[in-house]
C-alpha cells in the first residue's frame, strides 16, 4: 500500500488514481468527523466533497515532513469552523435521528436488552446536549482526539495551537462536558 | 491536594499521552480524592459514548463526485491559467499593432495635416480678431497683436 505522501504527490503532478485512492482511505474517516461536528448529513457530505478538493488544489504545496493526516486535518478543522460559525439552513440532527437513519455506531443499540438501550440513549442525549454547548474549536480538538485519535502533537499541527494549548482545551472539554452531565464532582 | 494537575493528568492518561510515573501518581491520587476519582470515570464513560457515536462510510457515489469535480477544478484551472497569459498578450499585440499603424499614418499623411491644422487655426485667430468694431478695446488689442502699437 503505498503512503499517503506519496499518493499526494502523484496526485500533484496529475495522477487521478492517486487522488482516488486518498478520497477511498480517508473519505469515510473525514465524513464522519464533519457528520459529528456539524449533525447533517448533506452537510456533512458538501464539507466532504470540499475538504477534497481543496487537497486536490494544494497538492502541489504539500511538503512530506509534515503528518498527511494533521494536513488533512488542518484544512478539515477550518471548514468545519467556518461551518458552524455561519450555521447551515439545513437542521442539525440528534444522535439517535443519525442512529435510527441507519449510520453505524461503535457500540451497538443494544436491541436485546431494552434497560440498557434506554439507559445508553439517555447517556448519549446528555452526552450531545452537553458538546453541543462547547466552543467550536473544543468540540473540533475532542473529535480530532477521540473521534479521529490524532496525536497531540497532529492536534496542535491541525489546529495551529502548541501542544500544551492542545491539552489546556481538551481538560477544560472534559470538565465543562462531566459538570453538564452532573458527574465529575467538585474539584477540592 | 492539586486537583487541577490531576485532571489534566487524567485527560492525558486517557489519551495514552501519560507516562507511567504519572499513572502512578492518579492512581495515588484518586484513592484520596473522590471528586477526582468521579471526574475519571466520567471522562472514561464520556470517552465511550463518543467512540460509539454515529459514523458514515464514503460512498462509491461520494468518492466518483469528489473525483469528477476535482478533475473539473483542474481543468478550470488549467484555462483560467491560460487566460492569464492569453489576456496581456493579446492586450499587448492590440497596443503594439495601434502603435504601429499610427506610425505609418504619420508617415504617410503627418506633415499636411500638420500644416493644414496651423492653417485652420490662423484663419480661427483672423477671423475672431475680425469681429471687434473699430476704435473698440478689442480692436486695439487686435492691432497690437497684429503688429503693435505705434
Amino acid at each position: 500500500m503505498l503512503d499517503d505522501a506519496v499518493l499526494m504527490e502523484r496526485t500533484a503532478a496529475g495522477d487521478g488514481e492517486a487522488f482516488r485512492a486518498l478520497v477511498e482511505r480517508h473519505g469515510t474517516a473525514a465524513q464522519t468527523f464533519f457528520l459529528r461536528l456539524v449533525r447533517n448529513v448533506e452537510d456533512a457530505e458538501d464539507l466532504t466533497q470540499e475538504l477534497f478538493i481543496a487537497l486536490y488544489r494544494s497538492a502541489g504545496r504539500y511538503r512530506p515532513d509534515a503528518p498527511f493526516t494533521a494536513y488533512l486535518y488542518r484544512i478539515a478543522s477550518n471548514l468545519a469552523a467556518s461551518h458552524m460559525r455561519r450555521r447551515s439552513a439545513r437542521p442539525a440532527q440528534s444522535l439517535d435521528e443519525l442512529a435510527e437513519a441507519g449510520f453505524e455506531s461503535a457500540t451497538g443499540r443494544h436491541e436485546d436488552q431494552p434497560e440498557k438501550a434506554f439507559e445508553g440513549r439517555e447517556m448519549r442525549r446528555r452526552y450531545e446536549s452537553a458538546l453541543a454547548r462547547l466552543p467550536s474549536d473544543w468540540r473540533i480538538a475532542l473529535e480530532l482526539r477521540v473521534g479521529r485519535e490524532l496525536s497531540y502533537a497532529e492536534i496542535a499541527a491541525a489546529m495551529g495551537k502548541s501542544v500544551s494549548a492542545v491539552e489546556s482545551i481538551l481538560v477544560r472539554a472534559r470538565e465543562r462536558v462531566a459538570a453538564e452531565m452532573g458527574e465529575g464532582g467538585r474539584r477540592e | 491536594m492539586d486537583c487541577r494537575k490531576y485532571r489534566t493528568l487524567i485527560s492525558r492518561e486517557l489519551d495514552g499521552e501519560a507516562g507511567e510515573s504519572e499513572r502512578a501518581g492518579i492512581a495515588r491520587h484518586v484513592e484520596s480524592c473522590a471528586p477526582c476519582a468521579a471526574f475519571r470515570e466520567s471522562v472514561r464513560r464520556a470517552a465511550s459514548i463518543h467512540g460509539g457515536m454515529p459514523w458514515r462510510a464514503a460512498s462509491p457515489t461520494l468518492v466518483a463526485s469528489i473525483c469528477a469535480a476535482a478533475l473539473e477544478s483542474r481543468e478550470a484551472r488549467a484555462a483560467r491559467g491560460w487566460l492569464r497569459f492569453a489576456l496581456p498578450a493579446a492586450a499587448a499585440a492590440v497596443f503594439v499593432l495601434g502603435f504601429w499603424v499610427g506610425s505609418l499614418m504619420h508617415e504617410r499623411y503627418g506633415g499636411e495635416s500638420a500644416s493644414s491644422l496651423a492653417s485652420g487655426a490662423a484663419g480661427l485667430e483672423l477671423e475672431y480678431l475680425d469681429e471687434y468694431p473699430p476704435g473698440s478695446f478689442g480692436d486695439i488689442l487686435a492691432a497690437s497683436y497684429e503688429g503693435g502699437l505705434e
